[in-house]
């Protein structure tokens, strides 16, 4: 800290913008550490893709639309014994209409993860445990896994859900992750 | 004068580079700063951790475990602690569960017989809640004030709650000789 300057000012004086500066200076710091963690923490969340009017969505180069949402009460076993729900779980059905290029090879496949999702905003999972000993096809939009022939690029995805007895389901959500983490399509009851 | 002024100076800067070193030595370790979340609770009530629910029921300590026709005996006690678990509001696994002793040793579940319940792969949906027992095999001397120990990530609980309940065994020498079955993990209502 030296003397006054030629002007007679004091170090204070001579460097009271400098010290002004650091007030919003240490504030852009933080700001600029904190949005980082922002961004990393909305990249957690990904963005909802929802379907057009008429209840078809596009996205991973596929169109889809829920063709069924209903409670699953025909289960069966092997040997096409019933599947019993235990008394306090509801079984769901989920049937996507799927409709994508024609001349797909089996490595160009796009695997999709469906979940249903209620009300409270639950999120339940398919193949659960609780339905392992009932036949349920896998629900990941392969067309190999179609109940019906995967003719001119159109079949179906059909995952199976469990939840409380009781349960409203508020949507349906399909989710891309080997294509895009950043969002989800979203269909709405 | 210009002497006196350089050496202020240099001490100065060496005061402030043994203040920067005193609190870089005083800040937290990388792995520290980024521990688990702590959610503490006490046997017979439900503990909330982020993605799960856990109650334990009963804990108790034996000698050996009797899985099936085979006995799996130990250097030192297992400690069998029954849970309830649920899943909060998506599907979740609780894939660590570990018991801690008095010397922050930590002890994992054991691997010689399969735990479905936790580390199995269980996978549990919101509002479907399993019940089962786990064992862990610590020494006798350590069996006394344990705390249990539960994630739903298996490789890295950082930054993310872990549950911490205090086991009610007080004396590792006093454990039953006999040798105790466990509870398979299954569906309650």
């Amino acid at each position: 800290m030296r003397g006054p300057d030629s002007l007679g000012r004091g170090w204070w004086r001579r460097n009271v913008w400098g010290l002004v500066a650091v007030v919003p200076t240490l504030a852009l710091m933080l700001a600029a550490a904190g949005y980082s963690d922002l961004e990393f923490w909305q990249r957690g969340k990904p963005q909802v893709v929802r379907p057009a009017a008429d209840g078809v969505a596009e996205f991973a180069g596929l169109r889809m639309r829920v063709a069924e949402l209903a409670p699953a009460t025909d289960l069966k076993r092997g040997g096409d014994r019933p599947f019993v729900v235990p008394d306090n779980m509801t079984a769901w059905r989920v049937v996507l209409d799927v409709e994508g290029p024609t001349d797909l090879g089996p490595d160009e496949v796009v695997y999709c993860d469906i979940s249903i999702e209620d009300t409270a905003g639950n999120r339940y999972g398919d193949q659960p445990r609780e339905l392992s000993s009932a036949r349920t096809p896998l629900g990941n939009c392969n067309p190999e896994n179609s109940p019906v022939p995967a003719g001119s690029g159109r079949y179906q995805t059909v995952a199976h859900f469990v939840t409380p007895r009781g349960v409203e389901i508020a949507a349906v959500r399909v989710f891309f992750g080997g294509v895009d983490q950043t969002r989800y399509v979203r269909f709405d009851r | 004068m210009k002497l006196l002024r350089w050496l202020g100076s240099a001490v100065f800067v060496l005061a402030a580079l043994a203040a920067a070193q005193a609190v870089q030595t005083a800040e937290p370790t990388l792995n520290d700063a980024r521990r688990p979340f702590p959610v503490v609770g006490q046997v017979g009530e439900d503990v909330h951790a982020r993605t799960f629910t856990a109650r334990v029921q009963q804990v108790r300590c034996a000698a050996a475990l009797k899985i099936g026709e085979h006995v799996l005996d130990t250097q030192g006690v297992w400690i069998v602690a029954k849970l309830r678990v649920g899943a909060r509001s998506e599907p979740t696994s609780i894939a660590y569960a570990a018991a801690r002793d008095a010397a922050d040793r930590v002890f994992q579940t054991t691997d010689r017989v399969s735990l479905d319940l936790v580390t199995g792969g269980l996978t549990m949906q919101p509002g479907l809640p399993y019940e089962g027992e786990i064992a862990i095999e610590v020494p006798t001397a350590a069996a006394g004030g344990l705390i249990l120990l539960l994630a739903d990530n298996s490789i890295d609980q950082r930054l993310d709650s872990m549950t911490e309940i205090p086991l009610p065994i007080s004396d590792g020498s006093a454990c039953s000789p006999e040798p105790t079955t466990l509870l398979a993990a299954r569906a309650v209502s």
